[in-house]
């Protein structure tokens, strides 16, 4: 009986979520078509595909307008503040779940307590700080700014972590310790290695945070020389409007979008479930 | 000797998290309450104590009143969007459609993209030329005259709501993934015992769904709430295309940042702080209503 209802209801079912997913992907499509377009084709040819697929849009973004530099400025700040999450989180995350010690439940819950702050709360004694310290100047700058995504990101990453290396079997790190290993280096050797999926999960989190971050580093960073994509793509916006040159700023934003597309398909399949974790029971 | 080897370990081990999260985030975010009672101008020392002054008159202050009214209409328009759509796209996509795979990837990837990106990428869609996406649809399907005369962003009875689309757009997947994990959670036997009963699919899901699903939207609403409080890149980049916009966290940079009113600007900081923590501790207790165990 339930059958013949089911597979009517399937039969509208698809065309809601082709609708749908046309209204997800076809503004992305549409980019994309229009980076490889003339400026003067956006107007005249709004849907279509490319006369003639303009490569030199690319150029113009990388090069004349910067956004290559932007590109590998995001890149370097990007991969070093992961490193450093990464290897400070899971420390800290190790030795809060694999040692007892006085005031461990009060560290514990002062890094927890950290998901709760919003990040425009500090925006402002964190410039201060920053600038009285002379750290806002020069190269300085994106020194700074990576400290600060590290310390904004350990909350996250130790809370991911700490489950990890809770349920890790504490007999292996007696048994290294046992055999003359130290501590830190059982850990670097045994515990890290097994730890991988959660690394890669803290990873995958801190990628997307960090490459899309635009609040912070736009405080943080004054100088025009060291503005990561975000900033860079927002003012190439800002310049384009009086200059005319549309197809650099549509490549602009495929060069921003393509390397969350590239770390999206990979990991999928992990992203969708650590998006739910922490919700779904069982 | 092994007890100080683990001391010097447990040292070790948390030493460098512990100063980078004090230095750089705990003690600012604690500052910014002290600095909160000063009357403070740009970065040099003018500094003078006056107390709650700043919040008394961030009170009498109409724009901070008007981006409230707009942060307070993105949270009622994206939930009454975001949590029925939400809720319909994930229940279609639970019961096993061939390729909800792959409509489940494409519907989340909009949240993995940067917020800039897509507020320019939906500013072009606005454009009010002919270049603009969302014109040319409706030129195609002759609906012209539903067009601003300064395009979507340039209209000021428009430009919030193109903003809040926008922002529905980028968000929406993660709710419809979060509610899915929830559904593909709720033991299939429950909905055979439901239609042998002669449940419709719509007393399914009003009886067997929503009940089991009760956690995991109360926590879609916190998230909401907390997320529409914290929109700040979508409207900053979006409304300078546009007609001028703003929501308490734009009006926050503006104040801070860009007046140097130190002092007033972190009092906004302060103030969205305490919303947050009000909001989600008593949108938990509000709905504080039996879960059903299974």
């Amino acid at each position: 009986m339930g059958r013949p209802s089911r597979s009517a209801k399937m039969l509208w079912a698809q065309p809601v979520l082709v609708v749908y997913a046309v209204i997800v992907a076809y503004p992305l499509v549409w980019t994309i078509l229009g980076s490889l377009k003339t400026s003067y084709e956006l107007y005249a040819n709004t849907w279509g595909l490319p006369a003639h697929a303009e490569w030199v849009n690319y150029a113009n973004a990388w090069g004349t307008a910067g956004i290559g530099q932007c590109f590998l400025i995001s890149l370097i700040v990007t991969s070093i503040s992961m490193f450093l999450i990464l290897a400070v989180g899971s420390m800290a995350a190790y030795g809060l779940a694999r040692f007892v010690f006085p005031g461990r439940g009060f560290v514990h819950s002062a890094f927890m307590s950290g998901m709760m702050f919003p990040v425009f709360l500090s925006i402002v004694p964190l410039y201060l700080l920053l600038s009285n310290m002379g750290l806002l100047r020069g190269t300085m700058q994106l020194g700074a700014l990576i400290a600060v995504y590290v310390a904004y990101s350990l909350s996250f990453t130790v809370f991911i972590l700490t489950g990890f290396f809770k349920s890790q079997p504490h007999e292996l790190a007696e048994a290294g310790l046992i055999d003359g290993c130290s501590h830190l280096s059982v850990f670097w050797r045994i515990m890290l290695p097994l730890a991988r999926p959660g690394l890669i999960a803290a990873g995958i989190f801190n990628f997307f945070g960090i490459w899309n971050e635009y609040p912070l580093a736009l405080v943080l960073i004054g100088d025009q020389r060291f503005y990561t994509l975000p900033l860079g793509v927002a003012k190439l916006q800002n310049v384009m409007q009086y200059s005319t040159d549309w197809g650099a700023l549509f490549a602009g934003l495929v060069i921003i979008v393509v390397p969350t597309l590239v770390v999206y398909m990979i990991f999928q399949r992990q992203i969708t479930e650590g998006l739910t974790a922490g919700a779904i029971k069982g | 000797m092994i007890k100080r080897e683990r001391y010097k370990a447990i040292v070790v081990f948390l030493a460098p998290a512990v100063i980078l999260y004090v230095g750089l985030f705990l003690l600012p975010m604690a500052q910014a309450f002290y600095i909160a009672l000063f009357r403070w101008r740009g970065l040099s020392g003018n500094k003078t104590f006056v107390g709650l002054d700043n919040f008394r008159w961030l009170a009498g202050e109409t724009e901070f009143h008007q981006a409230l009214l707009h942060n307070l209409l993105f949270l009622v328009i994206s939930f009454c969007v975001v949590i029925p759509a939400a809720l319909f796209i994930s229940s279609l996509l639970a019961r096993k459609v061939p390729g909800a795979g792959h409509y489940r990837a494409i519907f989340l990837f909009p949240n993995m993209i940067s917020v800039v990106a897509v507020a320019i990428l939906w500013s072009f869609v606005y454009d009010p030329s002919s270049r603009g996406l969302l014109n040319a649809l409706l030129r195609a399907v002759h609906l012209q005259r539903l067009i601003p005369l300064g395009g979507w962003l340039g209209d000021p009875r428009t430009t919030l709501y193109a903003i809040i689309a926008t922002s529905i757009w980028y968000s929406l997947g993660f709710y419809i993934v979060l509610f899915l994990a929830g559904m593909q959670s709720i033991p299939r036997s429950f909905y055979e015992a439901a239609s042998i009963d002669g449940a419709s699919g719509w007393q399914q899901f009003r009886f067997v769904t929503i009940p089991l699903l009760w956690e995991v939207l109360k926590l879609a609403i916190v998230y909401l709430i907390i997320h529409t409080i914290n929109v700040f890149g979508l409207v900053w980049v979006m409304r300078e295309n546009g007609q001028y916009c703003e929501t308490v966290l734009t009006y926050l940079y503006r104040t801070a940042i860009a007046q140097s009113q130190v002092g007033r600007g972190t009092a906004i900081g302060v103030v969205v702080f305490i919303i947050i923590l009000a909001v989600s501790l008593s949108s938990l207790r509000l709905m504080k209503r039996e879960a059903v165990e299974y």
